[in-house]
């Protein structure tokens, strides 16, 4: 008989609090697995300080081998923020679900994204708000049914759904980084988490990295349909890809900054 | 067998996910619908599933004034969990029913509790259905335990719980009216069995029932050495490694997998519902599409070549 393995899991993964609280089929783990790896090879386990806001992704407490600390409705910005004035040798990570982080705390993000905070910012779509029981969010698509639209989401009523990438990148700074990836496409979304960790390392700017996540719970769905919502809809409503700062194109095309005051 | 007085009172435990909270609300709709006043109302904490997920249910023709209550006529526990959980609503006229495979912790627990009945739900449906109908022989043997739900009732309650997937698939439609079936016969069984409620309920292995219970199948009771044995499978060019303890059943590697070999294995996992094998399809190409998006890094392929990817 072959000698037992244990689970191949990134080694900062903490194995106690496995099986982790996430839902089955939860997307929080494989965008989690994918943090954990990129902390890992970029060689960052020894400094890097996870923070979880409220929400599912508030379920990551004990997720990490790392200094861990939980804030809610998307303090979680701020808090890191503050830490990185004091403590700038240490790599900060902010995890957010969509609610904590375009809704309840939007004026944090994009305070952070103006002043170009060096945070890696990491928010999990899953267009709902999961841990309270799938109502409408933000980024809850046009005609999809939750919680509070059982009729579907009604774009004259409740407004387009909202494009967190776009809107980091409409106010970052140059230098910031900003993509958006997708547990569907697990190699591409890590690189994008190690570019974001990097921009904050050597670059000490702002990363905002957006992951479209699952919730076959909220959504109702088995596994093909949970698939099926998140590649065929949600990616045609959020393109993957990284996102150029404007305020870094602006300035490479010259004018459109506003005039200085002498 | 059950005439308390007053209404029924009823309380169900089980893992989330198991399946209690659907149960208790066919209990309820089929009683409302066969006349009776019927209350359900689910008790379980942040986690959606995972957690141990309480429901209370009552039944009766006196109406309904709060929805908890102390002492519970009826017992259903599913997990270990459950069974260590449902301690407090245990009167001395109160019967309870729990899966057979919890014998040990049941006498363990509650040596002197004397209306305790075991049914064999979570083999039989192994064993002669699919894992995931495991709650649904349940719903049967509670619904024959009350006395009081007309098999019509509980039958056209399951139809408008769970009609919308017997739409996409009719065979499961076939196999959740047989396990309810098989639910109704068991506990028939375990009571004739019972004889005078000496608390032997001993009516417990169903036609071909001498493989005893996996670890995994005991809730999950944290993750003690030994429990991360991973189930070896060798398919194609890939050597297989499933881990139990991690896997809760999600389906996602089995929609992702190219050549399609993975598909639901009869061994449970972490939250009690069925884990996965290969062997289902054309053989693996070790691509490690599972492993990738496995949100529980319950998946490991090894090629056999030895080959790194």
């Amino acid at each position: 008989m072959l000698p037992a393995r244990l689970p191949q899991m990134p080694e900062v993964w903490r194995l106690e609090s496995k099986p982790h609280k996430f839902c089955p089929g939860c997307g929080h783990g494989i965008v989690l697995k994918c943090l954990g790896e990129a902390v890992e090879e970029l060689g960052l386990v020894d400094r890097t300080v996870f923070a979880c806001d409220i929400g599912c992704s508030l379920l990551a407490w004990d997720f990490f081998n790392l200094d861990t600390v939980q804030t809610h409705h998307g303090r979680t910005l701020p808090v890191l923020a503050g830490l990185k004035r004091v403590r700038p040798e240490l790599v900060v990570v902010a995890y957010m679900g969509d609610g904590g982080a375009y809704a309840i705390g939007a004026q944090h993000l994009v305070a952070s994204a103006g002043r170009d905070d060096p945070v890696t910012v990491i928010v999990v779509n899953n267009t709902v708000y999961a841990m309270t029981g799938g109502q409408m969010a933000p980024t809850t698509l046009p005609e999809e049914k939750t919680e509070t639209t059982p009729y579907g989401r009604r774009v004259e009523e409740n407004g387009p759904s909202l494009r967190g990438p776009e809107l980091v990148a409409s106010i970052a700074s140059p230098g910031a980084y900003v993509a958006r990836g997708s547990v569907a496409r697990v190699r591409q979304l890590k690189g994008f988490i190690k570019k974001g960790l990097r921009a904050q390392v050597e670059g000490g700017h702002l990363a905002f990295i957006e992951a479209l996540s699952t919730c076959p719970t909220n959504w109702r769905t088995n596994a093909r349909e949970t698939w099926r919502f998140l590649e065929e809809k949600m990616h045609k409503h959020f393109p993957l890809g990284e996102y150029a700062p404007a305020q870094a194109v602006r300035e490479e095309g010259g004018g459109a900054q506003p005039p200085r005051k002498s | 067998m059950l005439n308390p007085q007053g209404n029924l009172k009823i309380v169900l435990a089980g893992e989330g996910g198991q399946g209690v909270q659907t149960v208790a609300e066919i209990m309820a709709e089929a009683a409302f619908r066969s006349g009776y006043q019927a209350l359900y109302i689910p008790s379980f904490g942040v986690e959606q599933r995972g957690g141990v997920s309480l429901a209370f249910v009552q039944v009766g023709r006196q109406p309904i004034g709060a929805p908890v209550f102390y002492t519970a006529d009826l017992v259903g526990a599913f997990s270990l969990r459950a069974v260590k959980k449902i301690g407090g609503y245990l009167g001395d006229e109160t019967w309870l029913f729990y899966d057979a495979h919890l014998e040990e912790e049941v006498k363990e627990l509650y040596p002197s509790l004397e209306r305790r009945v075991a049914i064999p739900a979570l083999e039989v449906a192994r064993e002669e259905m699919h894992p995931r109908v495991f709650n649904v022989v349940i719903l049967g043997a509670l619904g024959e335990a009350t006395g009081l739900l007309p098999r019509e009732a509980v039958t056209e309650a399951l139809e408008r719980q769970l009609g919308h997937k017997f739409a996409q698939d009719p065979s499961l439609r076939e196999m959740n009216y047989r396990a309810l079936e098989r639910g109704q016969e068991l506990c028939r069984l375990a009571l004739a069995g019972e004889g005078a409620a000496g608390g032997q309920g001993e009516v417990r292995r169903g036609p071909g029932g001498e493989r005893g219970p996996e670890k995994a199948d005991r809730g999950r009771g944290g993750l003690v050495p030994g429990s991360l044995e991973p189930i070896i499978t060798e398919d194609g060019q890939g050597r297989f490694y499933l881990y139990p303890a991690l896997c809760k059943g999600c389906g996602l590697c089995i929609e992702k997998c190219p050549v399609r070999t993975i598909g639901w294995a009869r061994q449970l996992g972490a939250l009690g519902t069925p884990v996965v094998e290969p062997g289902h399809g054309e053989p693996c190409i070790a691509c490690r599409q599972c492993q990738l998006v496995c949100p529980d890094c319950a998946i490991w392929i090894e090629r056999r070549d030895g080959d790194k990817p």
